[in-house]
């Protein structure tokens, strides 16, 4: 992955669908410009009937990993990386913030 | 197996407490936690032991059945073969939170096992049905 730095923030997610708390405490953190990478469980939100109710402007990554592991076949929204994706994506942004 | 009813009378007795109607309601995803794991280790337990053993996926539990998992990165064991082997241990009474597959927009077509979808007044019943019921 080739990115330039931002001064905006990565939000990773841990939870599923079900926890809608965790969901909503991340959602209203977002800023214009932040992403969000599902990770673990919270991969499940890249299902397309889950990634609806995330706003459709927020650009949404997922760990192909974890997709893999759970069989999820992600909506084409979201964009699946690999561990070392993640890794250069966490450089390029200035802070991290994880919910789980 | 044989599971007695209870007009049989007192001569079944015996049978009646040896062989419990066993249901198992799992609730949680595949990985992230042992949760699912372990409830079918406890699953395949229970039909070694000749209980007669029911499983019902709640909630987050269908999530369990998605077909095509590959888990060997996340360095787990992958779920669906263990599923496999249910219906070797006479595990065949599966049921399904239809509630939870409409919630996840997941389709009897993508489960991995053949299963029975139940609405909400049936898991009702579901339950009465059996004799202990285990949640994990």
């Amino acid at each position: 992955m080739n990115q330039s730095f931002h001064t905006h923030s990565l939000h990773t997610l841990n939870t599923p669908p079900s926890d809608q708390d965790t969901k909503m405490q991340c959602l209203s953190t977002l800023s214009d410009g932040d992403i969000l990478v599902l990770i673990e469980n919270a991969t499940y939100w890249a299902l397309p009937v889950h990634r609806q109710a995330l706003p459709s402007d927020l650009k949404v990554y997922a760990l192909r990993v974890d997709l893999d592991a759970r069989g999820i076949i992600p909506d084409t929204s979201v964009q699946a990386i690999s561990d070392a994706d993640f890794v250069d994506l966490t450089l390029c942004y200035e802070r991290i913030i994880s919910w789980f | 197996m044989s599971v007695s009813t209870p007009d049989e009378g007192n001569k079944n007795q015996l049978d009646r407490s040896a062989t419990k109607r066993i249901l198992l309601i799992s609730k949680c995803p595949p990985y992230g936690s042992s949760a699912a794991r372990d409830m079918l280790d406890i699953a395949l337990t229970c039909s070694v032991f000749e209980q007669s053993v029911s499983l019902l996926f709640l909630g987050d539990g269908v999530l369990q059945l998605l077909k095509n998992q590959n888990p060997l990165h996340i360095g787990q064991k992958n779920l669906n073969a263990l599923q496999s082997s249910l219906a070797m241990y006479d595990i065949e009474k599966i049921y399904v939170d239809d509630r939870a597959l409409a919630f996840h927009g997941i389709a009897l077509d993508d489960l991995h096992l053949n299963v029975t979808c139940v609405k909400e007044d049936t898991l009702k019943a579901l339950i009465r049905e059996h004799d202990v019921v285990f949640t994990l």
